[in-house]
Formats: C-alpha cells, structure tokens, sequence
C-alpha cells in the first residue's frame, strides 16, 4: 500500500512542517522515565537498564542479589564485588533509616484517615472536589494475543536469567542488599542527601503541597545512591499520588508493596487503604 | 491544589485496575526486565504522543506512568514485540480520561501554571518560542476530532505506517486512511488560514 508523504518531510507547505518539528522538541523531564521505572517497583537490575539511558544517573536501587547466582556472570561478579561493602553500609545508615521512619510508626489508620500520619495532624486537608483521575480501562488490542508465561522473558534473556525470584523478594531485599552501582557511594554525601529530600517530600504533604513532594520524589530518584530510603520513598509516592487524586495509581502501588514487603510496620496503613478501596467497591 | 483527603470522601475510581491490582502477582525478574525494556524504549513516545493527544504537560508524567502501570499488570497478554502498539494504544485511553478528568476538574488553573514552569537550561527567548510553537500546533490539533488527531499525530509525528496505527486502534485500514486524511485536511486548513505569517 501507498502511504501518503508525511507532512514533516514535505516542502509543499512549510508552515505546517514548522509546526510538526515545534511537537517532536516537545520532551519529558531527564528523570521522567525513571521515575515511573521506580513507581512500577521494578528490580535494580532492570531498573539499572532505564538508569543506563540517562546520563550520570545514578542507580538508586539496589537488588544485587537477584542477580547472584542465577546464571548472568557478569551481573553476579559485579553485585558479588560490591555486596560486602554495601551490607557494611547498611549497618551505618541504620540509624538514619530508624529515623526517617519514625513518622511512619503509628497505628494504622481508621477508615476515612489519610494515609499520613503527618497530613492527619493537619486541618487544612480538606476534600478538594477533584475527580480521581481513572486509570483508563485496558484496550487490550485484537492483535495482542496472549503470550508464552512471561517468566521465559524476551529472546535474548533467557540465557541471562536461568531462574527469575519473585519480585516481593527483590524488593524487600532493597534496604539490606546489595547493589548493582559500580561503586560504593560516598555515605555521608549521598545519604544526607537522600535523607533531606526524603523529609523534604514529607514536609510538602504534610503542608498539603503535594508537588512540592512529587519534586523531592524526583530528586531522591535521581541522587539516591544507598537506596536505603527507597521505601520510604515508595511509601511517599504512594501517598504523593493519593493527594494528588490519583487514588487507583496509589492503591496499585499500594498492593504491590504489601505483597513485597509483608511483615513491613507500613503494611497496616496501606493495607487500610486497601481496605477502604474494596470497601468503596473500587 | 489537591489536598490530602480523607480517604472516605474521594469518589470511587474504575474497579478493574483495581480487581487486576490485587490478582497480581509478583513480577519475575525476567518481567520486570522486559518493563524496563518498556520503559527505556517507548517513554518519550508515550509521553509525546499524550501531550499531543491533549494531555496537558503538567499531567502528562502521571498519565505516562498510568500507561506503563496498565502494561506492566497486562504484561502477559501482551505478545512480545508489540509492545509499542499495546501501549498506545493504552495511551489513546489514557489520555481520553485525562482530557474528561480536565475538563470537569477544578485545578486547570493550576495545571496551567505549571505548563508555565521555566525549563532549565534553555535560552528564556527560544524557549518562549518553543512554547509557543507548541500552543499552536495544540490549537491547530484541537481543530481535528480526537480520532482524527490520534491518526495524525501517531502517523505525521510519530512516524508509524497506516498498518500499524490499524493494528494499535483496532481499526480498519480504510478508516485509519480516511482519519488521516481528514486531519491533514483539517490541519492544513487551520494553517494555511489562521497562521499564514508564521512561515518559517
């Protein structure tokens, strides 16, 4: 079949190529697609290969130990090298760790609460009236028939990954494993800095700036080395997305990390959320 | 600005993202792999393709991300190799809902201000005029119907074949031709008559 010239190469009228050309410079954020990498919860090792596209991104997350043994030499020698120096990492950011989830802590909340034990103390957070924003119903296209179990990957990856772990287990592995980052970060440097956008982003919501939050969300995404916070920056998307109305989103994400992390002090609160979903016939 | 609201008060959202949320089960390593792959190739075309759609740049990571979320809990239904396809095809959705959301929502105003947002790193005038340039070509694509525009958009901007944009809408071929052709006509037209002086 002829298709017709596309107007973007055409010289019959340049006007409209202009105006083509104006939508193609059109670009989202450096760390847009990270961000949504790390709001889908993936693994560090795919997660490293969205990193890899942007230049001098960090690679936040870390689940060395997915790739340990399971038949990806290079991946397991790299994670191997570094796994000993992270876990002694672990042990010095502990106590920053501790902190940083203090606000967490308390009893999960009744139904009707926010998520945020912060955003509760709060009396400015009132309903805004804004429609949640609907997740659009899967088309599902004619042509998309189903495939092989998705565990035997895309050609090419088979070989790589022999044996594939759940994904529960590579994200609770996140906060005390290993890493797939080269080399170890600078503690002090990196984790102050993750541990100040992390209370950044709680300010915000506690401040009903949700944001506000969704930027320091962005930042940590890209600044994090130790991946150390990474939960409790799952925890603050979560709640980002809810005071922003996208309640399916946070819901999902949601279920995602409980079944991830079961026995985590979160879990009542998001289970909560959970709750007042089914309940609401969501 | 939204704020924190109790969880009680929020309207109820569509039940199958949900219901599909909770039958999900943990992804393998090989899935989350080939998410990545997703994400890493098709992102900006995604993002690109619902701002062209209609959604505004201040919603248009939130609508990305939905897009890739639906993906990622439809992963096995979706053959290997057409994922560009299923996803715009999720993006066409996505941005329907978030151009009726918008439209019934109260925080236009604040989307709007966002959209005005400086980039970092550009010269203030050639931005301006970046800006600019992209304002018309929304006018002139709100000229079509949101079919056409889809059509158009994936076919002039995006660079896909007729074939491909029938297979991703699950249309015929002779109606994606003929959207086509309609939106050329209709874009040529708004240009030729509403911005003459702005030839380059």
């Amino acid at each position: 079949m002829t298709q017709p010239s596309r107007l973007l190469y055409s010289e019959d009228n340049p006007a409209a190529r202009a105006l083509l050309e104006a939508g193609l410079q059109d670009a989202p954020a450096r760390d847009a697609a990270r961000r949504t990498a790390l709001a889908l919860g993936l693994g560090a090792s795919a997660l490293a290969t969205v990193v890899s596209g942007s230049a001098g991104a960090a690679v936040g997350t870390g689940v060395g130990g997915v790739g340990v043994g399971l038949g990806a030499p290079a991946a397991a020698s790299s994670l191997l090298a570094v796994a000993g120096q992270w876990l002694a990492l672990g042990a010095v950011v502990g106590g920053a760790l501790a902190t940083s989830a203090i606000w967490l802590s308390s009893p999960a909340p009744q139904e009707g609460t926010p998520l945020t034990s912060a955003a509760a103390q709060s009396g400015s957070h009132a309903a805004t009236g804004r429609g949640t924003q609907q997740v659009a119903s899967d088309p599902a296209p004619a042509r998309a028939p189903a495939t092989p179990p998705a565990a035997s990957g895309p050609p090419g990856e088979a070989g790589i990954i022999e044996s594939a772990l759940p994904f529960a287990r590579s994200l609770s592995a996140r906060t005390s494993s290993a890493s797939i980052t080269p080399s170890p970060p600078s503690a002090d440097g990196s984790l102050a800095r993750e541990v100040e956008l992390i209370d950044q982003a709680r300010r915000a919501l506690a401040v009903g700036n949700p944001l506000r939050a969704q930027r320091a969300l962005a930042e940590y995404a890209m600044v994090t080395r130790t991946g150390t916070l990474d939960r409790e920056a799952q925890i603050l998307r979560i709640e980002t997305l809810l005071a922003r109305g996208q309640r399916a989103a946070a819901v999902a994400l949601a279920r995602v990390y409980v079944s991830a992390n079961p026995g985590d002090p979160h879990v009542p609160k998001l289970q909560a959320l959970i709750g007042s979903a089914l309940r609401a016939g969501e | 600005m939204s704020s924190h609201a109790p969880l009680s008060t929020r309207p109820p959202v569509e039940t199958e993202t949900l219901d599909r949320a909770v039958a999900q089960k943990p992804r393998t390593q090989a899935e989350d792999l080939r998410i990545a792959q997703a994400v890493n190739g098709h992102f900006e075309l995604v993002w690109r393709s619902l701002r062209r759609f209609g959604v505004p740049e201040a919603s248009a990571d939130d609508a990305a991300q939905q897009v890739f979320l639906i993906f990622s809990q439809r992963l096995a239904s979706v053959e290997l190799g057409r994922e560009r396809s299923f996803l715009l095809s999720v993006a066409v959705r996505v941005a329907s809902n978030t151009r009726r959301q918008r439209e019934r929502s109260r925080e236009v105003a604040a989307e709007d201000e966002l959209e005005a947002t400086p980039e970092s790193g550009r010269d203030p005038e050639q931005l301006l005029s970046h800006k600019q340039r992209r304002a018309e070509l929304d006018r002139a694509l709100s000229t079509l119907s949101q079919e056409q525009r889809i059509v158009f958009v994936l076919y002039e901007l995006e660079g896909f074949s007729l074939p491909e944009i029938a297979a991703a809408l699950v249309i015929p071929l002779g109606t994606a031709t003929s959207r086509l052709a309609r939106g050329r006509e209709r874009f040529e037209h708004w240009v030729t008559n509403q911005k003459p002086s702005r030839e380059p």
